[in-house]
């Protein structure tokens, strides 16, 4: 095959270049990125999903970084680590590294314009401490399947991806189901704008603990999460992003959302 | 009374442990709860652990503290309280207590919880009121044992258990128990640093002091601000939750010391 043509089929079989949220990422492709989250609210949903007053100003700041490699043209590996920090008005703040995750994901099925691929996330807690509103503390697992398919509208390249996985975790917090549909649109190769729909639901076999908080990290809880992100290559191989995530509907989760940026290098 | 020395830490010891037992086996049931009154909502063995500490029904300010925790949940959140009527209502950076007063329980301090906050450090609050309770009482008998009482002071603390009703909805953390204590008029941040600077210390008082905080461990006592002077010119132990706490950070006080007797605390601690 022509490099031409190698080029056409990596350009059009795989999702963004532009970004480093492509699923599977090609054989000997790197990225990195790093992230700035906020997220700020005084309400939260009950067990029954009506919103109520926390009493208790709640924001939270995190940095997430993020590093995938692609091993083969099929395997991909990556890991993301992060540092937050909640501030609540009558619980005082908290801070400190979160979860680890190593994911590794695999391609089973691919033909020019879609793609089904699973994924394992082993979940590694830096230290076993529960933190109310920051970290379970807890080791876990997560196993999912994805199905990415893209098409082409006039100069519009589009595709969506879809998440199906479970999620569990060793002690107290829920199992939970976790689920996306993400739609991506990439124009003129260097700007790129998803929007996204992620679901956190948990089947509420998690424990109660005296400690919990309202807002997050609540043994029991469900979240669907709209988000919104823009992002914008400079250079060749780095990219700037800007986002928004909102809180849609939920039981014993935070209401409200909050902006996030990243940054990154894919090459 | 000059500080004795050795063996030292063997006398303060014993008297600590004298001084335990003596508070555990006093203090003495001042109300039979349960008795005609329903809190199915408190677990019997808590009913019990804190019916030796709770206020009891001809105190002064019973009746009002039912008058004014009936009328509203006052404790749910900040905002609640200030409705209520309590003043300077905000949540302490280290101990997320709130300490408060109302204009209708003149001379008494109220400290609690809110159902907003999560149990801090998982510990139920009932427990705190009793540690405090105690340590005040441990306290107190060694300024009685060694008739102190004209240089220090403790408030009088007592627990309140709020109404079973107006309740709190059941996702926040409800609170069943406050702390009402003596207000000790202490003085002002600012006067008190003045006053700690001032002759009002002395190598005498010092030595009190010393004995006070080394034979109970009241290392968080250890501070000008929670030692503060009252108005009378006595100086008030306002923290005593945490004591039995060996070895006790004598040199955080030191520089609030007046300068002439910084050597003086300093050989006082250290033995020498």
């Amino acid at each position: 095959m022509t490099i031409i043509k190698k080029f056409i089929v990596i350009f059009f079989c795989h999702c963004t270049i532009l970004t480093a949220n492509d699923i599977i990422k090609d054989s000997g492709t790197f990225s990195f990125s790093f992230s700035y989250e906020t997220y700020r609210t005084s309400h939260f949903w009950n067990t029954n999903g009506h919103r109520l007053p926390s009493y208790n100003l709640f924001q939270g700041r995190g940095y997430r970084i993020y590093t995938e490699y692609g091993i083969t043209a099929k395997d991909t590996i990556g890991v993301e680590g992060a540092w937050d920090k909640i501030t609540e008005a009558v619980n005082g703040h908290a801070m400190g590294f979160n979860d680890i995750l190593l994911n590794w994901k695999h391609v089973l099925y691919n033909n020019c314009g879609s793609q089904i691929a699973v994924q394992m996330i082993a979940i590694i807690p830096p230290t076993t401490e529960y933190k109310p509103g920051l970290r379970y503390g807890k080791f876990g697992a997560e196993v999912g399947i994805f199905y990415i398919r893209d098409r082409y509208l006039q100069n519009l390249h589009l595709w969506y991806d879809f998440k199906a996985g479970y999620r569990y975790y060793l002690g107290f917090p829920t199992d939970q189901i976790r689920s996306h549909l993400r739609f991506c649109c990439l124009w003129d190769s260097h700007i790129q704008v998803n929007t996204g729909l992620f679901l956190e639901y948990g089947i509420f076999n998690g424990k109660s603990q005296i400690m919990s908080n309202l807002i997050a990290y609540f043994p029991n809880y469900r979240l669907l999460t709209v988000e919104i992100q823009a992002a914008l290559r400079f250079f060749k191989y780095a990219y700037a992003s800007i986002g928004y995530r909102q809180h849609a509907w939920g039981n014993n989760v935070g209401t409200n959302g909050g902006f996030f940026a990243t940054t990154g290098i894919a090459f | 009374m000059e500080a004795s020395l050795q063996p030292r830490e063997l006398h303060f010891k014993l008297i600590f442990l004298m001084v335990f037992l003596m508070v555990l086996l006093v203090a003495t049931p001042s109300v039979e709860a349960g008795k005609g009154t329903s809190y199915n909502h408190i677990p019997r063995e808590v009913v019990k652990a804190v019916s030796p500490y709770l206020l009891t029904d001809d105190h002064p300010i019973k009746q009002k503290l039912d008058e004014i925790f009936k009328r509203s949940r006052a404790i749910l959140s900040v905002e609640t309280m200030k409705e209520a009527g309590f003043m300077d209502v905000r949540v302490r950076k280290w101990t997320h207590i709130v300490v408060t007063q109302h204009p209708e329980l003149p001379g008494y301090i109220i400290k609690t919880f809110l159902d907003s906050q999560r149990h801090f450090k998982g510990m139920k609050e009932h427990e705190r009121w009793i540690m405090r309770i105690n340590g005040a009482k441990a306290i107190q008998a060694i300024i009685d044992a060694q008739q102190w009482n004209n240089d220090f002071k403790v408030p009088n603390k007592w627990i309140y258990m709020l109404p079973t009703h107006p309740a709190p909805r059941n996702e926040y953390s409800r609170k069943n128990f406050i702390l009402v204590e003596d207000d000790m008029q202490i003085c002002s941040e600012e006067e008190n640093k003045k006053r700690w600077k001032s002759d009002g210390v002395n190598k005498e008082k010092l030595n009190q002091l010393y004995i006070i905080l080394e034979t109970l461990g009241l290392d968080d006592c250890a501070v000008t601000h929670n030692i503060p002077f009252g108005k009378d010119g006595k100086i008030a132990f306002i923290d005593t939750e945490s004591w039995g706490v060996w070895p006790v950070g004598y040199d955080k006080l030191t520089n609030d010391l007046p300068e002439e007797l910084q050597e003086f605390w300093k050989k006082l601690y250290k033995g020498k």
